[in-house]
């Protein structure tokens, strides 16, 4: 078990050192940098951009250096000081800008999962035990439809629903009123109110797919001879479908959290814009088109740290669950 | 005795049929799947036919028509039932609360709606030259026919989601088709070779399945250079949208191969000395071809959503390329939706296309196993 | 009803309702099981013989149902004296779950996928006692333990812990015999529970299921398509053929004097060591009808060499007694 995770661990270092050397590749890529776009910005508006201005630019944010020396620069200062550089166009330490939002990502992620897990899991089981019947068709077609509705487009009709017939502003997190105030009960119960918008729009793709998942699986685990076994040792239908298939059923659903995640990260990007919401979606946009590297690339690379890590932790749960890979 | 006896014929005709027969029967029996199918069809012959579908040219623009709402349909005039549906003119009116100007419906113009009338001229694929339009109204030129109404700038949304579909749909076939090809070669080689290659192929799908995909792109369609033409963007964004889409094929391919290869058939293959790209070919192909056309068809749906998923956030295409997501950038903001709620209409169509690919495909997957029961 | 019998199965009708129609997989067949003896149930793959099985447990997979027909259970003990029809009860009625692993217990072909894969054996195992005797739940452990030294597991307390993919074949279906008869079962079904298994475990499973029989005194339903196994366990046969039962007798009679065409046809399909060198092995003409289609009248006709036109495509063939103990369901032998 120790082993096991030992390795799963050791396996993240280099994944992780992987995507950094991608993302910053990528930041890289496109044509120019942050300083050109910034004085095409100050042509644009008519002022004269100094060829020594440009180059003191590009001198005091390192971009002068070869590209490897800033990338390990940039690791560098990841490692030893938690620190991913400094963003160009806010002026500020890339960290002040990225961790709020981070963590409101990752709050949303995370609720999500439960919500989405709370909903999948009883439909599904009922859905495979009862199969063919009313209930099982009605959510398998409910299924197929979550699944066809792009989230942006849910949050986006959901908000023109509120507004529309019930006058309700459905954006953001906070209303007016507690968006600058200090945390308070008052300010938690609304932010609650606001944050089951997110949550609803972005668990009704994930639950749909994990209902199918669930159906899927125990269907599959209910055709087994173990089921017949315990039926013969005299177990009621319900003990018996508890105990073993589900547990069973549970392996490929506990291994759809890797899946699930990147999805719901993905998502949560998108409909932040729709729902004006505080993640790292908005930014992470705004920083690609302005090129403001640093603060793009770290974004990108917590996302995909943080989808790497859920990765890791469903191999945990399942090494947890499952004593034939725990054993291996 | 109730027992079911099949007709004899019926049964010899069982046992004889091919295995494309087989699944044609099979997936004929889910009759969701074959109207997902039907509809997907009519889809694309109207996306092939924008010009001769659409009443009116997608850029024709117009100060006086601007947010105009949807014409409805009517049928019955005086009383009675007509066959040929007629809409109203549209006058602009001021409106009396907010002041605004609006457009609104004017019962006194009668537009019938005939079908093969002149319209804005056209050049079809770029080589016939025509003015005819499917359905539209006759006097096109001063009152335009909005089926859907108009956006922003007064123009008929009908048509332009006509167009987008040509864009937003070729977007999902084109994107299956490189994933097809990166999907099959390194899931082939990986399912083949096995050893060290399979290893590393592996963990790079493991990779690239593990990143959320929208930042992805995001990061991916900011290298395309500004500076390239329309068509060179669609291109490079179709593949950035296959890059993580070949990954769900190379499994599929890799999975086969490595189940094939335990099969009995296979072995036979070999030991009666068949040349190994006859055993590919000739057996290993056939037998998974109906899973990848499955999976393809799975696959379609994530391409589509990406594309307007890009193009909403403004990182994709751009206009004046028309695609469902670029017509949706209008919708983006609540003030527009409230406004013109009919903005959200290439939503509409996004939703229908996907359901159908996911009726249609899960129907295939069902019918990809023909022996199976 | 005879003492001695344990179960009566009287004109049993189990069947499946598929899409293309209904498969009878059990169609009408009549077998009595003795109390301590091992009753062998034969037939091809498909004859019916394991959802007879099944049927008695009520453990019948959708979309399969018993259409008619009882199974009457005898129950003994001491005072008690009472007759059960097993066919009246429903498959959730909490009798049947009592019957259930503690009066009639089951083995399965596939030890391996017969045993949950993410609970030890021991949690298995000691399952059986905390459903029916929770009052005794404390010494389910050692009870358990008891069972695996007695069905021969090397260092029980070790494995009990195991998981079965941890354990091999043979002992595998130690641990499930030991399950089923945790709780001493008057009845032991088993399923094909050797033909899993290599030649030398067989016959080690085989020599533990005789050895704990007669230290039990149960009865055992022996389901094979083995004749040799048939041969070394069973006192009593039931031939099987599509759903019907088609001939019963003792052991011996089953294979010195096999009456109906069809077991006659089996016997000759098998392979000796002494006769007749040089002959072609026989095989049975034809393959069994497709069971949505079943001809009329006896099931066999197709396939029969003795075959009487206008009788046997025609009219079901009843039970005709032979000889003491011995009956044939076959036109040749009715008056």
């Amino acid at each position: 078990m120790w082993k096991f995770l030992l390795q799963r661990l050791l396996l993240f270092i280099p994944t992780f050192l992987v995507i950094s050397v991608i993302t910053f590749v990528l930041i890289q890529a496109p044509p120019g940098d942050y300083i050109s776009s910034y004085a095409t910005q100050l042509e644009a508006s008519g002022e004269e951009a100094s060829e020594a201005l440009l180059i003191a630019l590009r001198k005091r944010y390192g971009l002068d250096q070869p590209v490897y020396v800033q990338y390990v620069k940039w690791l560098w200062g990841i490692f030893t000081r938690l620190d991913f550089g400094h963003s160009m166009q806010w002026n500020r330490p890339v960290g002040d800008l990225i961790w709020d939002r981070l963590a409101w990502t990752v709050v949303i992620s995370f609720l999500t999962i439960i919500f989405t897990w709370i909903l999948a899991f009883p439909i599904g089981i009922y859905s495979a035990t009862h199969q063919y019947s009313g209930f099982d068709y009605s959510f398998t077609f409910l299924g197929f439809v979550g699944a066809g509705i792009p989230d942006f487009l849910l949050a986006l009709v959901l908000m023109w629903l509120g507004f529309a017939f019930f006058g309700l502003d459905m954006g953001g997190l906070f209303s007016e009123a507690f968006r600058d105030a200090p945390w308070s009960w008052a300010k938690f119960v609304d932010m609650l109110k606001h944050l089951w918008v997110p949550v609803v729009v972005l668990s009704v793709s994930s639950t749909a797919g994990l209902i199918r998942t669930m159906r899927a699986n125990l269907l599959d685990e209910l055709r087994k001879p173990y089921v017949i076994t315990a039926r013969a040792k005299g177990m009621t239908e319900w003990h018996l479908v508890l105990k073993y298939p589900v547990r069973v059923a549970l392996n490929p659903f506990i291994s759809g959290i890797a899946y699930v995640l990147p999805q719901l990260v993905s998502g949560t990007t998108i409909i932040s814009i729709v729902l004006s919401l505080p993640t790292t979606g908005p930014v992470q946009i705004r920083s690609l088109m302005s090129q403001d590297m640093y603060l793009a690339g770290s974004i990108f690379l917590l996302l995909a740290s943080l989808t790497i890590l859920g990765t890791f932790i469903s191999d945990i749960l399942l090494a947890v669950v499952d004593p034939r890979i725990r054993l291996e | 005795m109730t027992v079911a006896t099949p007709q004899k014929s019926a049964e010899t005709s069982l046992y004889t049929a091919s295995q494309w027969q087989l699944m044609w029967w099979r997936f004929s029996r889910h009759r969701v799947a074959v109207v997902s199918l039907v509809l997907l069809v009519f889809a694309y012959a109207t996306a092939l036919f924008a010009e001769v579908v659409s009443p009116h040219d997608p850029n024709r623009f117009s100060s006086s028509w601007v947010l105009a709402p949807p014409m409805r349909l009517h049928f019955t005039r005086d009383g009675s039932f007509h066959l040929r549906p007629y809409v109203y003119g549209l006058t602009s009116a001021r409106d009396e609360e907010t002041l605004a100007m609006v457009v609104v419906p004017d019962e006194t113009q009668v537009h019938p709606i005939r079908f093969w009338v002149k319209g804005d001229p056209y050049t079809l694929w770029g080589r016939f030259d025509s003015d005819l339009h499917l359905f539209g109204i006759d006097a096109w030129e001063e009152q335009p026919l909005f089926l859907m109404g108009a956006d922003d700038l007064g123009r008929d949304l009908f048509s332009r989601i006509m167009f987008g579909a040509r864009i937003s749909l070729s977007i999902g076939l084109l994107g299956v088709g490189f994933s097809l090809l990166f999907g099959v070669v390194l899931g082939g080689i990986s399912g083949y070779y096995g050893g060290l290659v399979d290893v590393i192929i592996q963990r790079i799908i493991e990779l690239l399945r593990s990143l959320p995909t929208i930042p992805l792109w995001l990061t991916l369609v900011v290298i395309l250079p500004p500076h390239w033409s329309a068509l060179r963007i669609y291109f490079g964004i179709t593949l950035i949208l296959s890059l993580i889409g070949w990954t769900g094929m190379a499994r599929v391919v890799r999975g086969r191969f490595l189940a094939l290869r335990e099969e009995d058939f296979i072995m036979a293959a070999r030991l009666a000395n068949a040349p190994q790209m006859r055993i590919i070919m000739r057996h290993m192909v056939p037998s998974f071809t109906s899973h990848l056309i499955a999976q393809m068809t799975l696959a379609v749906p994530g391409m589509i959503l990406g594309e307007t998923a890009l193009s909403f956030l403004g990182l994709g295409l751009q206009p004046p390329v028309v695609s469902w997501g670029v017509l949706l950038q209008g919708a983006q903001n609540l003030r527009s939706v409230v406004l013109a709620p009919w903005l959200l209409l290439p939503g509409l169509f996004v939703v229908a296309v996907v359901l159908a690919f996911n009726f249609a495909g899960d129907g295939l997957r069902d019918a990809a196993d023909p022996y199976a029961i | 009803m005879d003492p001695g019998i344990l179960i009566d199965i009287q004109h049993l009708h189990t069947n499946f309702y598929l899409r293309e129609g209904v498969v009878k997989a059990v169609n009408g067949a009549s077998l009595t099981i003795a109390k301590g003896r091992t009753l062998g149930v034969v037939g091809e793959s498909g004859c019916g013989k394991s959802v007879t099985a099944q049927s008695i447990l009520q453990i019948v997979p959708r979309p399969g149902r018993i259409e008619s027909g009882d199974i009457l259970l005898h129950i003994a003990e001491g005072d008690l004296d009472e007759t059960i029809n097993i066919t009246d009860l429903n498959p959730g009625d909490p009798l049947m779950r009592d019957i259930r692993g503690s009066r009639i217990s089951m083995i399965f072909q596939e030890p391996m996928t017969s045993f949950s894969p993410v609970h030890t054996v021991g949690n298995q195992l000691e399952e059986t006692i905390k459903l029916h005797q929770p009052e005794h739940r404390d010494e389910a452990p050692t009870r358990v333990l008891d069972m695996l030294r007695r069905v021969g597991i090397a260092n029980p307390e070790r494995n009990v812990e195991s998981y079965p993919h941890q354990l091999s074949g043979g002992m595998r279906q130690r641990a499930m015999i030991a399950m089923a008869l945790m709780l001493e079962p008057s009845l032991l079904i088993a399923d094909e529970p050797t033909t899993a298994l290599d030649v030398t475990t067989e016959a080690q499973i085989l020599a533990l299921m005789r050895d704990m029989q007669s230290e039990l005194h149960m009865a055992i339903m022996f389901i094979t398509h083995d004749l040799g196994v048939i041969a070394e366990m069973a006192d009593d046969v039931v031939v099987m053929y599509l759903g019907r039962v088609v001939e019963k007798a003792p052991v011996r009679a089953i294979f010195h004097s096999p009456k109906h065409p069809y077991l006659q046809a089996l016997l000759e399909s098998i392979p000796r060591i002494q006769k007749r060198t040089g002959a072609r092995l026989q095989a049975i003409e034809g393959i069994v009808p497709n069971p949505l289609d079943v001809p009329p009248g006896c099931p066999f006709h197709l396939r029969c060499p003795d075959f009487i036109p206008g009788v046997c495509d025609e009219v079901v063939p009843a039970d005709t007694t032979v000889d003491e103990g011995h009956t044939v369901a076959c036109h040749l032998y009715t008056d």
